[in-house]
């Protein structure tokens, strides 16, 4: 009886047990309100982190480049290779770097950029430099990512004319690129790994600590007294209206020739002239373009749309005259100038080799 | 226990597919809980942006040196929301088939917003300046012709910028009209300045008329109402979601209840009922045990009682013959008597005749030998011999002793005795006890004679063949046979045909019973036209041999 007894306690204790850890369970479960949130939130909550650790943004007209690129060191690196791969044209003949000379203030000194075949393209080449601050990527602004802009010229016929399954191809042949492509992305060797891996790298080329941006953290001394003349004339004459915000530049549209015919002055009709009109196709968007960003401006002559501006002092006196209705004198002009070379930052990191600035690297 | 064990299995097989659907629902309620916070935070979110580049707009016109990143962070984020909301609406489009359509007509609406804002900004941009320089050249008009008209142009373009009304707009073209009709224009810088001021008026009645225009899209109440539209549809569907989720949450818990009190039941019952088969089993033993003991009791009993109805029924065979015993004895003593007077005679006359005295007295002798064997024949037999052990007699000595005390019975009732013996098996030494065997061959000639009584001739024939393994030996009588109607039942204990107080109706069943003890057999021949009983005995049964039951 005494043994019986003992094996029933057993056997009621051991129901017991399993009943109650699985009443506690669902219990738990129940009662348990924050969700356990899987990817989802993780990703929210990394966008608020972000939002809330990102520089200041209202801190007047202007505000600094950040210090440091948020981009993954590994990824950037696999971008440049990729950056600077012919295979990423039909025939073999141009990389992303032939236009975008990363020695050259991420553009070149072509007046239109030179696509595959020797065909001359309509538009000058825009920097590649801190082009993650611009709004929209192009002139007319037509991709609003540069995960969006990348197709643009892969695609266009004038300029590398090729597409995905073509480069995936060559690059599939290539045993050092699949490598390491699977070291790095789960996927492998696939058209989102290589787009992300050449934006991850662009997202690499920011300049940094220009002298306007030591300026503007708080050294007065940084800049010269004919630099501070010319942002102070910059400011005043409105030049600031839409070169401003982060990238002095790249975060509104505008239309060129507010004050003056600039097309007629020039002569000659281009398509691309009519800028984000071919996007919207809205008649008030006729001759409207994404305001460039002035960063390491001195590099990248000639100016404009167009690349009709070969010199900064043209491009300063033919803003002037032609979106403010204003002739500017000589001294204007040079002490503009000045300021707008102060805006020249250092060599993005995944660039350097020897630490210098932008404009050393020529 | 089997079918038990099974449906235990199956029950727990229940229980856990149960369970395990249950906590499937409830990750399944989980995931679309967390994707709810998720829908319900990019509205949040898209409103509170919305709000937001409402600000910057508004800021935006009253202060001058405001930048625009911050608005283009709004929008960049407030396009994130809506790609997520565009993303998550897809993946409910079973459910709620009417929210992609509702967002569609928020993108719209918001698109159509985005691009105000950049027209907004773009002509804010231009409008600023133009009234900042706007400004300037007035204050450059000081102390020229133009000055009043300038004034006044600055004036009406600042009113008309404060509240552009047509009105101003009218009082704006107005005075520009009045400032290029002024005279003095002949001096170029006048004539110059005049122009530049024409342009930035010009410029800024056409910006600020843009500008109010993409201010009037940005402030309407379009965008929020569609999101607040589609929010409140999400709204209702995800709270009659949860509520249902709620509900099956509950239904889970009360299942998962009944099933662990179920659980628990069963196996209480179990328990219960195992502990119950413990203590039948204990009581069935002990019964057993009881009724064996009862048993082994009452079956010793019965064997005394048995051993006792046997001794009853040769006691009652001998009864049965107790008369021809008398007269058995009476005869001899007779002679005895009728010699010795003789001899007394003899004596008194005084004439011994040597040859008659010795004739007598020899008879005399023979006369009680013969009286001794009878009275030592039933002594034998009177005693139980059921424990002497097997001894080799000749059966046709059993025979003689058995007849000696029953001889005088037949005789004297005109019953014929014959002994047929061809084969000489009377003179084979079987092993038995002569005294059982004696028994038998009692019941057997009781029988016979009851039976003759009713013939006419009456005989008893014995028969003794030598069946080489085994002796038979057969008693026919002259009687009227066994009727078939009880031939079945001759050999039963009890059962007679005799009168009652005559027989005990254990002789035939008492003799069967010593037969087989002996390793062979008593039947009634049923072949045979008179009643024939047949005893047959083994030569050698040391291997058959039993003790009688």
């Amino acid at each position: 009886m005494k043994t019986e007894l003992k094996l029933k306690i057993r056997n009621y204790f051991s129901v017991f047990s399993i009943c109650l850890a699985t009443a506690i369970y669902i219990l738990f479960r129940f009662t348990s309100q924050v969700p356990t949130l899987g990817a989802e939130k993780e990703k929210l909550k990394q966008q608020i982190f972000a939002i809330s650790q990102s520089e200041p943004l209202r801190t007047g007209a202007f505000s600094p480049l950040p210090k440091h690129t948020s981009a993954n060191p590994e990824k950037a690196r696999l971008g440049k290779m990729l950056f600077e791969d012919k295979r990423l044209s039909k025939d073999d003949s141009l990389s992303c770097a032939s236009c975008h000379d990363l020695y050259h203030g991420g553009a070149n000194s072509l007046k239109t950029a030179v696509g595959i075949r020797g065909q001359i393209g309509e538009v000058n080449t825009p920097t590649v430099f801190n082009s993650q601050f611009n709004f929209r990527q192009f002139w007319d602004g037509r991709a609003a990512s540069l995960n969006e802009q990348i197709e643009g010229p892969i695609h266009s016929p004038i300029e590398m004319a090729t597409s995905w399954t073509e480069i995936l191809a060559k690059l599939e042949q290539d045993k050092r690129v699949i490598e390491e492509f699977d070291k790095i992305y789960p996927k492998g060797l696939h058209r989102e790994s290589v787009i992300d891996a050449i934006v991850e790298f662009e997202k690499s080329l920011i300049t940094p600590n220009s002298a306007f941006d030591q300026f503007l953290r708080g050294d007065a001394s940084a800049l010269s007294a004919r630099q501070l003349a010319g942002y102070q004339k910059f400011d005043t004459l409105g030049c600031v209206a839409c070169h401003q915000g982060r990238n002095i530049g790249g975060n509104m549209f505008q239309s060129l020739g507010i004050a003056g015919d600039y097309f007629k002055a020039r002569g000659g009709f281009l398509n691309s002239d009519l800028g984000r009109y071919n996007v919207t196709k809205r008649e008030q968007d006729k001759y409207v373009f994404r305001v460039p960003s002035l960063r390491n401006v001195e590099l990248t002559a000639p100016y404009f749309h167009d690349g009709a501006v070969p010199t900064l002092e043209e491009a300063v006196r033919k803003m002037a005259k032609y979106q403010l209705g204003r002739n500017l004198v000589a001294e204007d002009v040079e002490d503009i100038v000045e300021f707008l070379k102060a805006l020249t930052g250092q060599l993005p990191v995944s660039l350097q080799s020897v630490r210098g600035t932008a404009n050393e690297a020529q | 226990m089997k079918p038990n064990r099974s449906s235990l299995l199956a029950f727990l097989g229940v229980l856990f597919l149960l369970v395990g659907s249950g906590f499937y629902l409830l990750q399944k309620a989980e995931d679309d809980l967390a994707s709810d916070f998720i829908v319900k935070e990019n509205f949040r979110q898209a409103l509170i942006l919305d709000q937001s580049l409402n600000e910057n707009v508004l800021r935006s016109r009253s202060f001058v040196s405001e930048n625009y990143d911050s608005m283009v962070a709004d929008s960049e984020l407030n396009d994130h929301a809506s790609d997520e909301l565009r993303r998550l609406s897809t993946t409910m489009i079973e459910d709620l088939p009417e929210l992609p359509v509702q967002l569609e007509s928020y993108f719209r609406l918001w698109n159509e917003k985005k691009m105000a804002i950049e027209d907004f900004k773009a002509k804010h941009s231009v409008l600023r300046n133009s009234l900042k320089y706007l400004s300037t050249l007035e204050l450059q008009a000081e102390g020229t012709e133009v000055e009043h008209q300038a004034h006044q142009l600055l004036f009406s373009v600042l009113s008309f910028n404060l509240s552009p009304t047509p009105n101003h707009e009218k009082q704006v073209v107005h005075n520009l009209g009045i400032l290029m009709k002024a005279p003095g224009q002949k001096k170029t810088s006048t004539a110059e300045f005049v122009d530049s001021l024409a342009l930035h008026t010009k410029i800024i009645l056409r910006s600020l008329r843009d500008r109010e225009t993409s201010e009037k899209i940005i402030l309407s109440r379009q965008v929020p109402e569609a999101l607040a539209r589609a929010e409140n549809l999400y709204h209702s569907w995800s709270t009659q979601n949860s509520r249902n989720s709620t509900y099956i949450k509950l239904l889970l818990g009360t299942v998962c209840v009944i099933l662990i009190v179920a659980l628990i039941s069963f196996f209480r019952r179990l328990q219960m009922a195992s502990a119950e088969l413990t203590v039948l089993n204990r009581d069935l033993e002990l019964k057993v045990t009881k009724r064996t003991e009862e048993l082994s009791h009452t079956l010793q009993e019965l064997a005394q009682k048995q051993q006792v109805l046997v001794q009853a029924s040769k006691m009652s065979a001998l009864g049965e013959m107790a008369g021809g015993v008398a007269h058995e004895i009476n005869t001899p003593l007779a002679v005895i008597q009728m010699r010795s007077e003789q001899v007394q005679d003899m004596i008194n006359d005084g004439d011994f005749d040597q040859g008659f005295l010795t004739e007598a007295l020899e008879s005399i002798r023979e006369t009680s030998f013969r009286i001794a064997k009878i009275v030592n024949g039933l002594r034998m037999f009177s005693r139980n011999g059921e424990r002497d052990p097997l001894q080799p007699v000749a059966l046709g000595k059993v025979i003689d002793d058995t007849f000696s005390f029953c001889r005088e019975r037949f005789t004297n009732n005109g019953v014929r005795l014959e002994i047929v013996d061809e084969s000489g098996a009377g003179s084979l030494l079987i092993p038995c006890r002569p005294t059982e065997i004696s028994q038998v061959l009692l019941n057997l000639f009781n029988n016979s004679y009851d039976a003759t009584q009713s013939s006419q001739d009456k005989w008893v024939q014995i028969h003794l063949v030598d069946l080489r393994e085994s002796v038979e030996l057969s008693v026919t009588d002259s009687g009227a046979g066994i009727s078939p109607l009880i031939r079945e039942k001759i050999m039963q204990p009890f059962f007679t045909t005799k009168e009652v107080g005559k027989g005990t109706g254990l002789g035939l069943s008492v003799s069967q019973g010593i037969a087989h003890a002996h390793g062979g057999s008593l039947r009634l021949d049923e072949n045979s036209p008179h009643t024939r009983f047949v005893l047959t005995l083994p030569k050698d049964r040391s291997e058959q041999f039993r003790p009688a039951a």
